[in-house]
């Protein structure tokens, strides 16, 4: 059984540019889907890609502290939706009823929800939104890069931040919102991680965290309604 | 341990047992009575720093201790209407060990452990981890605000997505802020510039500045009238004194080319919308949430004015808006006994029902509206001599703002003296305890007679208010001509 060490000696193998990838499809599903599970995924995901890229930033320890945070908040938010998911679990025939739906998009039904889409914040609508993202992104990244970081993370740092604002304005829903508030907290913490110093901040900084991670499980069981049940 | 750390470690140490004893009546009443005593303490400690804690610095100062004051018996009067509240609701005021509301439940402990978080963010010299103390006590407030409520969650996740954003933006510019002071304090403009972007956007966020202003009217719309109340007194009033401490702390931060600027035209464009949409709710929740809001753009109006009387004005306009809003809360919560809505079309009629309840309810709106013989009037009056003599356009926006709080107000005025009240459906679960022929309860009467009386009596004196307020004002150096 390979050590820690080991582990963390693979993962470097994984580039910036790789990195940059995978955040870039983690948030856009964080954007674009409402399946909760996808979204869990997703932000774990996301917190394991930048514990990579902080790995060779700052001290290892401090970049497996980060991940271990994400994977702290993951089972919470798991467990919140777990706690009022109802609905049956996916089959054949609802899977092909959804891969029909992948078809009518221009007809305002959301592939991804399952829901016909009648509201302004649909499927296309998001697609389009992250694609202007991209654009934008890019267009900062190169013109306010951010002192003392590499190109690629100013990228990744600027990508999590407003794809996270965006999924906090175009939902109410606290699971899919408390999704886009991490997005956003996320890369703020691959910024901060390397500038900050005093382990007290850091410390403090990853216990709120989890105390956001628990009242956004909180509202997501107040809410109970909202959570979606697809792949 | 130094005496000011028991003002964290009191309401922190005493939550506990008060979670133990929240289904019954004497949780409420502990409650209540740590949070006098905190008040009594907070008032006589002696400042100065307290204590060095990981070579940052934990000090009492003449500011916070004040703030805290206020913050320590606006929540004691909310604790004991609650719990007054709850017991005129279960019909068992001989009964006194009887079971609380259910807002009191998570209420109690939850503003017990958030004022002690409170104390230590106004402790900590450091605006980082102030910061995060103000989050942690933000994160508990998200309970507080959706307290039983089922049906909406808006107001909690607004509130809670808004002040989580702004702490990474304080980390920042508290990171900013310790390089420049290891550097040896030389800050050059633009990096001044650039702090004070961090510290502005960050103090926009928590002070519900126009646009983001979504968690302080979604809170008062949302969240029952006393644990609104309480969001709404204390959040803004510990934000306030953080950011006077800051520019205290930091002077060279008002030598930005913006901020103070920036903060002028946030408190008057807060202020202006603030009011012109008070004058067309249809609520009295609805409505307190916008004075709210437009009381908070005219204290953020005069920190930007600046001069010499500023901090005392603030002082003065945050004592007279919690005073406001405990008196608006009170009376709205009982009104809550008769009417299963404050809307106005379910209160028509409620001034010849609950007569104290609904003078209480329009004295505490004109007094947010800072009207003539109100205690607001001397704090409005002061910033709007400020304001004509920096630029007399703030003044029409000012004016403008004020009025439309004030019109909302006597609009919800000729509501209660209407004739036809409607009977519908309750729109608000918390409020379904309807106690159809109650009058109006007598130590909540009480409550309301006292506060409303303290209102009227410092808008004809306010040197009352202005007086004691003086020495505070004296011990904090302001720099902004």
């Amino acid at each position: 059984m390979p050590t820690l060490l080991e582990i963390l000696d693979q993962l470097k193998l994984v580039t910036y540019e790789t990195a940059l990838l995978g955040l870039f499809i983690t948030a856009s599903v964080i954007l674009l889907f409402k399946d909760w599970r996808i979204l869990i995924l997703a932000l774990l995901a996301q917190y394991v890609l930048v514990g990579i890229i902080l790995m060779r930033l700052v001290r290892p320890d401090i970049a497996v502290l980060k991940i271990l945070i994400g994977a702290f908040i993951c089972p919470i938010l798991f467990l919140s939706a777990r706690q009022i998911s109802v609905r049956p679990s996916l089959n054949v025939e609802t899977w092909s009823f959804k891969l029909g739906r992948w078809r009518d998009l221009s007809g305002g039904v959301s592939a991804l929800t399952g829901q016909y889409s009648s509201t302004p914040t649909g499927l296309v609508f998001r697609i389009f939104v992250g694609l202007i993202m991209i654009l934008v992104i890019l267009t900062i990244s190169s013109s306010f890069p951010l002192p003392g970081s590499a190109a690629t993370v100013t990228t990744a740092v600027y990508w999590l931040v407003v794809s996270g604002l965006v999924t906090l304005m175009i939902t109410e829903d606290p699971m899919k919102a408390g999704h886009g508030l991490f997005t956003v907290l996320v890369g703020f913490d691959l910024y901060y991680t390397t500038l900050e110093n005093s382990l007290l901040l850091t410390g403090l900084w990853g216990s709120v965290t989890l105390l956001i991670a628990l009242a956004v499980g909180y509202l997501t069981v107040v809410k109970g309604t909202g959570l979606e049940e697809d792949a | 341990m130094p005496p000011a750390l028991w003002l964290v470690a009191l309401p922190i140490g005493v939550a506990p047992i008060v979670y133990v004893l929240r289904r019954v009546g004497l949780g409420a009443i502990v409650a209540a009575i740590i949070t006098f005593l905190s008040a009594w303490l907070a008032a006589n400690l002696p400042t100065g720093v307290v204590l060095n804690l990981l070579g940052r610095p934990i000090a009492l100062d003449a500011l916070s201790q004040t703030t805290l004051t206020l913050v320590f018996s606006a929540t004691s009067i909310l604790f004991l209407t609650l719990t007054l509240l709850s017991v005129a609701q279960e019909k068992r005021v001989t009964h006194f060990g009887k079971v609380t509301g259910q807002e009191g439940r998570v209420f109690y402990p939850a503003a017990l452990i958030i004022l002690g978080l409170f104390v230590a963010a106004s402790l900590s010299r450091h605006l980082g981890i102030t910061a995060i103390f103000i989050e942690l006590a933000a994160i508990l407030m998200v309970f507080v605000i959706q307290t039983q409520r089922l049906e909406s969650t808006r107001a909690a996740l607004r509130f809670l997505t808004l002040v989580s954003l702004a702490t990474p933006i304080f980390l920042l510019a508290a990171w900013r802020i310790d390089a420049y002071q290891l550097s040896g304090g030389i800050v050059t403009l633009a990096e001044i510039d650039q702090t004070a972007m961090l510290v502005g956007i960050g103090f926009a966020l928590w002070l519900a500045v126009v646009p983001f202003h979504g968690w302080l009217t979604s809170t008062a719309t949302e969240s029952a009238p006393i644990t609104a109340v309480f969001v709404l007194i204390t959040f803004p009033m510990v934000v306030f004194s953080t950011l006077i401490n800051l520019f205290a702390d930091l002077p060279w931060l008002t030598n930005s080319t913006f901020l103070m600027n920036a903060i002028l035209i946030a408190g008057v464009a807060t202020a202006f919308v603030g009011g012109v949409w008070a004058s067309m709710q249809r609520g009295f929740s609805e409505l307190m949430g916008y004075a709210a809001l437009y009381n908070i753009g005219c204290t953020l109006a005069l920190l930007g004015l600046g001069g010499q009387a500023a901090v005392l004005t603030i002082l003065v306009n945050l004592t007279v808006r919690a005073l406001a809003l405990v008196l608006i809360a009170v009376s709205t919560s009982t009104l809550y006994l008769r009417v299963a809505s404050d809307g106005f079309s379910y209160v028509n009629g409620m001034v010849r029902e609950m007569p104290l309840a609904a003078a209480g309810l329009i004295i505490g709106g004109l007094t947010l509206a800072g009207t003539p013989f109100t205690a607001g009037f001397a704090p409005y009056w002061q910033l709007l001599r400020s304001a004509a003599a920096n630029n007399p356009s703030w003044v029409i926006f000012l004016v403008l703002g004020g009025l439309g709080v004030a019109v909302g107000y006597l609009r919800g005025l000729w509501a209660l003296l209407g004739s036809d009240r409607r009977v519908e459906r309750a729109s608000k679960p918390f409020s379904t305890n309807i106690l159809r022929n109650s009058q109006e309860p007598r130590f909540l009467m009480i409550i309301i007679i006292v506060v409303a009386f303290i209102c009227i009596l410092t808008g004809l004196f306010p040197n009352l208010l202005i007086d004691p307020l003086r020495k505070t004002a004296l011990h904090v150096p302001w720099l902004i001509q």
